[in-house]
């Protein structure tokens, strides 16, 4: 039988806290933490939460830009969010609005983003340094040069109408949410293919070594390797590229101006036209709340996501 | 921090600090007091004026000629930067802030409509009553700045809209060189002929689609609407919008012929956003045959604002009013707008705002800003003055003798709605001319009673 020595020198819990203070290894509060808070909680609701709370408010609002409503506005209940119910252009503005930050943010950027990074994986320095060198700049490029590229290299007499032999065609025109959407994962990519060039050197070369020796070709190599290891880094590169889509008002503003007949019509802009040129300020609020509903929707998403890898779970669960 | 630290021996140096800072403040405030009255004046920088230079410039020698007669008042000229929409947006977001209020501002006219209806703006009929140049305006353009019988926006000047034909190109396709187009028929047949002779010329420059704006239409479609067989697209009475009618289908088959037959200007041109201003360069090169533009066109190749020069201009591009849909009285129509100048309500200093104003419109600084904004004089004897004829010497009597047949848009808030949607069914047909006109007239409706309402719109057969 084996005997159960007590220690002579063990305390209870509470002794020991009373002595050496609280426990460091789960999270505690202290009082005076507020204090220490208080400026950045400051900035957040004065910067943040007022605004945002603001424009909130009016979304419930007749208040214009300019008319009778300008000074003198009142509160309005439900009315405008029974106009935003019974808007067709918005229903059609929200589905634009998922083509373009989803189409070509998430999956355009990644696609162009991946082929480059995998392309540039075994180039030559310096082929590897002028591509990179390209793709950054064209991330780094102000919207407004980028809308003037496009325009005139969609338009007609531009490059590629004139590369697909139609030099009097149109191609902005006839198919604006394309050209828009090319012309944000050209811009984008630099950045996607970036943070994909650090994940794939984070890719274990012994791992594709051993699959070499396994007769594994390229394709099998990519796709039940390469790319499974890579896939937290895809969907959080897909995410951040979304919510970025999601503010590149200025290129479709200058390019098309919501587009004929309303075809890149994305919500920020129909929020704008609303705001600016029909001058109803508070409908336009309410179409900036649901901006920041759907912003916030893919914000949650990308922090869970980011969360969950953290903890060492990752989402899906890969084969290899 | 303890109480020991700030009384010390360094006390005559703090004391010597805390005094010269409260000076300073003390100075400013007086000063402040000292320079009491500046009048704010907003203008438009790079949209209204034929080129931003003009714009500094004149409004320049308004800010040194009335400084220098009035020493105790400063002119804060505060130019607003970007196209119509957007200068329009950031005088509507300086209004709204009481520390920006422009005491005057240089507004086109159309909008006096909603700054009154935002009590934004004073009435001026007491102060106008004692001039002697007010009276002289014609009714048209009065009533442009008056709202519920009150005046308040003195014009400067209007546009007005022809037809501006390339002789040359009219020589080439057979076309007679006085020419004078009494159908719409007639300009489709013309731009047929030109597009015959000369494949490589763009037959008819007509501005469409929501890219430019409000503006765009009063100086494309607009014209149209009024030389249509149904010009009235607003009752008035009723307060409702007519989104479908003879008027306007007679519009969007114009639209949809001459781009079925390719005789509109390429789709990138016409649509561009800066439509307006692109166009008086391709006129020198012989590349437009028919161009509907405004008055202020032929105006930029002279010598003055050269954008580029052209003095061929003169006898190479024929001026003809744009005739109404089927020959119908009175056989000509054109829409006009004008800038005008405008007081605000909240101005600290009336009186000295009202002096300002009334410097403005001096003859030679009237005449001269009327010059440089491209606009037709407001006073029919200015039309003959050297000043304005040999602005633009061929064209510019044509542009003026269309003033009295010439209507304004309207100018309640639902115009934009109505002007958005006759832009997109505009454009629609221009893209796709293949598209029915019945659908594009649904088009319209649709848009028009989505945003305003179903009870806002009107359907005549």
């Amino acid at each position: 039988m084996v005997e159960l020595v007590s220690n002579p020198d063990a305390r209870t819990l509470d002794a020991l806290v009373a002595e050496n203070g609280a426990r460091l290894d789960k999270p505690r509060f202290k009082p005076s933490s507020l204090l220490l808070l208080f400026p950045a909680a400051a900035l957040l609701i004065g910067l943040f939460i007022y605004p945002v709370g603001y424009s909130v408010y009016l979304g419930f609002t007749n208040l214009q830009l300019i008319g009778p409503n300008a000074i003198h506005f009142r509160f309005t209940g439900l009315q405008n969010v029974y106009f935003l119910l019974s808007d067709q252009v918005f229903y059609r503005s929200i589905w634009l609005t998922l083509v373009f930050v989803v189409g070509s943010g998430a999956v355009g950027t990644t696609i162009l983003g991946l082929v480059i990074a995998l392309a540039l994986q075994s180039a030559l320095t310096s082929v590897r340094m002028v591509v990179s060198s390209l793709a950054i700049v064209a991330w780094t490029l102000p919207p407004a040069a980028i809308a003037i590229i496009w325009y005139a290299a969609t338009t007609q007499g531009g490059v590629f109408p004139v590369m697909f032999g139609y030099p009097h065609a149109d191609a902005l025109y006839d198919h604006a949410m394309l050209v828009v959407s090319l012309a944000n994962t050209w811009s984008l990519a630099g950045l996607a293919a970036i943070i994909f060039s650090a994940a794939l050197r984070n890719v274990p070369q012994e791992m594709l070594e051993a699959a070499k020796l396994e007769d594994a070709n390229a394709y099998q190599r990519l796709t039940r390797l390469t790319l499974p290891i890579l896939k937290p880094t895809i969907l959080t590169s897909a995410l951040l590229m979304t919510l970025l889509s999601f503010g590149n008002f200025t290129l479709i503003y200058l390019m098309t101006k919501g587009g004929p007949s309303g075809d890149s019509n994305i919500l920020p802009v129909y929020s704008y036209l609303q705001g600016f040129t029909f001058k109803k300020l508070g409908y336009a609020a309410l179409l900036g709340d649901v901006i920041v509903l759907m912003s916030g929707a893919l914000g949650i998403a990308y922090v869970w996501l980011a969360q969950a890898r953290r903890s060492g779970r990752s989402p899906k669960s890969f084969s290899v | 921090m303890k109480i020991r630290n700030i009384i010390n021996a360094n006390m005559p140096r703090r004391g010597l600090l805390a005094l010269a800072l409260t000076t300073a403040l003390g100075a400013g405030t007086t000063l402040a007091w000292a320079d009491a009255i500046t009048l704010k004046v907003a203008y438009s920088a790079d949209y209204f004026m034929s080129s931003p230079d003009l714009a500094k410039k004149w409004f320049g020698e308004i800010k040194d000629g009335f400084e220098k007669s009035n020493p105790d008042i400063k002119v804060d000229l505060v130019p607003i930067q970007g196209g119509y929409d957007d200068f329009l947006t950031k005088l509507s977001l300086m209004y709204s802030n009481a520390d920006e209020v422009p005491d005057v501002a240089e507004v086109p006219a159309p909008e006096i409509g909603q700054w009154v209806a935002s009590d934004l703006l004073a009435p001026l009929d007491d102060q106008l009553a004692k001039t002697d140049w007010w009276p002289q305006y014609v009714e048209p353009v009065k009533n442009e700045g008056t709202v519920d019988g009150k005046v308040y926006g003195v014009s400067q000047g209007v546009n007005t809209n022809a037809l501006l034909y390339d002789k040359t190109i009219f020589a080439k396709a057979n076309l007679p060189d006085d020419w004078k187009p009494k159908t719409w028929n007639d300009i489709l047949d013309a731009a047929r002929a030109i597009k015959k002779s000369d494949p490589n010329v763009w037959p008819l420059w007509l501005l469409t689609g929501t890219a430019q704006g409000t503006q765009g239409v009063v100086l494309g479609a607009l014209n149209l609407m009024y030389g249509s067989a149904d010009p009235e697209f607003y009752n008035e009475k009723d307060d409702k919008w007519v989104v479908d009618g003879k008027g306007i289908r007679e519009v969007l088959d114009f639209y949809r012929t001459a781009a079925a037959e390719g005789l509109l200007a390429p789709a990138s041109q016409i649509l561009n956003a800066n439509g307006p201003g692109i166009v008086a360069p391709y006129l020198p090169k012989h590349q437009i045959g028919i161009t509907l533009g405004g008055n202020y066109v032929p105006q930029i190749w002279n010598n003055v604002i050269c954008g580029p020069c052209w003095p061929e201009g003169v006898k190479d591009i024929g001026i003809a009013p744009i005739p109404t849909s089927q020959g119908q009285a009175p056989g000509i129509a054109t829409a006009f707008s004008g800038w005008s100048l405008v007081m605000a309500k909240g101005s600290a200093h009336p009186d000295a705002a009202w002096k300002l104003i009334n410097f403005m419109f001096q003859k030679d600084l009237a005449l001269e800003v009327g010059n440089y904004g491209g606009l037709v004089p407001p006073i029919p004897s200015y039309i003959s003055e050297k000043a304005y004829i040999d602005f633009a010497p061929s064209t510019q009597k044509g542009f003026a003798d269309l003033l009295p047949v010439a209507r304004s848009a309207p100018s309640n808030a639902g115009y934009k709605v109505w002007s958005f949607a006759i832009a997109q069914a505009t454009e629609t047909l221009v893209l796709h001319p293949e598209t029915p006109i019945d659908q594009a007239v649904e088009g319209m409706k649709a848009y028009v009673a989505g945003q305003l309402g179903d009870d806002k719109v009107e359907v005549r057969k």
